[in-house]
């Protein structure tokens, strides 16, 4: 389907006369505005695969090789300069870095590095093959200076363990000098984060752990909970602003390449309301209305 | 299985797993729920089998604290809160040394203490130790210790600094998932989601989603 016969569909569902009362300019721009209402009406219905099908084009998804992962600073994240094509958030993704109460008294200059604490820890290793490795991140090692970064980790005893680069613990670290000292370490916890509004935050049943963070909304910012915990990394999922517009006198550009059929036609009815109200005829609007709220 | 296993059970329970969006089914007021119900599911169980199985046990390496050492005649530990299975039996198993197995000898109160360091035949010898166990840190006497391990059945595992969320079992056995299961759906802990009703009759669904 293009602008042209997008067109003729909705001049089908309209009133001719109507139809002819815009011109194709102001049509586009009733479009548009019909466009972002089918956007919002399919996000905010968002609860099937059959609606979540219908954004498929408008779904930006977030993925371990660092797509729509960005750095926050001081656990905020500017959406307007970060991410210029924001329009809604589905899913945040939050590295949390939690300081370890133990301090290193040995990193091997061996392949795969082997760090010994003087305290346990949370930090585990690989147990079954769906569970994940704990993440570390160690930073200010100097002489061994390969060891800072992060790193998954194998549990070898109760103090000690092995570093590598990868989840399934194939690909070591390997030493690149004697360790002279210094050394911190951090555990880092990959989840998901739930949103929490600015209500919502004075209730300590809300309150956000590091295992269980939070995220909010504000001043343009995306903002992770807790605070008193770095971010170091924060993978988004979101709605995109459409790039293929409507234009109703174009013939180029295939809207199916960008919309799905089913969504195409929830646009047209869109947008018969929308012209239907401008033209304050409330009657052939409700009757509109009602069309769309068809499943 | 895993606290995040646990948890996912417990969100599919009052709809087999459809509602998700509900501010009640989020990870925080989850785990406190799953918590709750796995302390009462153990006293029940304990109370009609008086065992605790070793599932239930979490290793706790309670953390000295240095800063009382000088002005105590015994060494400080941290301590988190713990089950009490019935009227006189805690949710405490081993509690000893960490490197080898010698045991050290609970007391729960310290009128009990008491009496054992005051007793000719019960006083502290050359190799017993006594812990002191209070609600919010330990007390240990006789041999100087710095390490200590404890098996504790936790109130809420995650205390427990050096348990991992992520990894670690959660500490229940099989059994006493279908007793937590059947406590969580009690109307008390109002974890059953209902749909607000659908008030005018026009054939319109008023509870849905508005645009």
């Amino acid at each position: 389907m293009n602008g042209i016969q997008f067109k003729e569909y909705w001049d089908s569902i309209t009133d001719q006369a109507f139809s002819d009362w815009f011109d194709s300019t102001q049509l586009n721009i009733l479009a548009k505005a019909a466009l972002y209402k089918a956007i919002e009406y399919k996000v905010a219905t968002n609860d099937r695969q059959q609606v979540h099908d219908d954004l498929f084009s408008l779904v930006s998804m977030s993925d371990e090789t660092g797509t729509n992962n960005f750095t926050p600073t001081y656990n905020r994240v500017d959406l307007l300069t970060t991410i210029p094509n924001y329009l809604h958030v589905l899913a945040v993704r939050c590295f949390m870095e939690e300081p370890l109460m133990a301090s290193m008294t040995d990193i091997t200059n061996t392949s795969p590095i082997t760090i010994t604490l003087d305290k346990r820890t949370k930090l585990r290793g690989r147990k079954t093959l769906s569970a994940t490795p704990s993440i570390v991140k160690i930073a200010n090692v100097a002489g061994n200076t390969a060891a800072n970064g992060t790193h998954t980790v194998k549990q070898l005893s109760d103090f000690k363990y092995s570093l590598y680069s990868d989840t399934l613990l194939t690909q070591e670290v390997s030493g690149n000098g004697t360790w002279t000292g210094g050394g911190d370490i951090f555990m880092v916890w990959k989840e998901w984060a739930q949103p929490i509004n600015s209500n919502e935050r004075i209730s300590e049943v809300n309150r956000a752990k590091v295992i269980s963070p939070r995220y909010s909304i504000a001043d343009g910012t995306l903002v992770l909970f807790p605070l008193e915990y770095a971010c170091n990394q924060v993978a988004i999922d979101y709605i995109k602003k459409p790039t293929v517009l409507i234009n109703v006198t174009d013939s180029a550009i295939d809207l199916e390449s960008a919309y799905s059929q089913r969504f195409l036609y929830l646009i047209a009815d869109e947008l018969a309301y929308i012209a239907k109200a401008s033209q304050k005829d409330y009657e052939m609007a409700q009757a509109a209305q009602a069309e769309i709220q068809k499943p | 299985m895993t606290t995040k296993e646990i948890i996912d059970i417990f969100k599919g329970l009052p709809s087999g797993g459809y509602i998700t969006a509900d501010s009640r089914l989020r990870d925080g007021n989850i785990l406190a729920l799953v918590n709750a119900c796995k302390n009462a599911a153990q006293k029940i169980v304990f109370e009609k089998e008086k065992y605790a199985p070793p599932q239930w046990f979490v290793p706790f390496y309670p953390e000295y604290e240095e800063t009382w050492e000088n002005t105590m005649c015994y060494k400080r530990f941290t301590m988190v809160d713990y089950v009490m299975l019935d009227g006189i039996v805690a949710g405490l198993g081993y509690i000893g040394s960490t490197r080898t197995n010698h045991t050290f000898v609970p007391v729960t109160s310290r009128t009990q203490l008491a009496d054992y360091m005051n007793h000719p035949i019960l006083r502290p010898r050359q190799n017993d130790t006594y812990v002191l166990i209070e609600a919010t840190h330990i007390e240990v006497y006789g041999k100087p210790v710095k390490d200590l391990k404890i098996g504790i059945i936790p109130a809420n595992p995650l205390d427990v600094p050096t348990f991992n969320y992520d990894t670690d079992p959660y500490p229940v056995d099989g059994g006493l998932l279908d007793v937590m299961k059947k406590i969580a759906l009690n109307p008390d802990y109002n974890l059953i989601t209902r749909t607000p009703y659908d008030k005018i009759q026009d054939g319109n669904d008023q509870t849905a989603v508005n645009k």
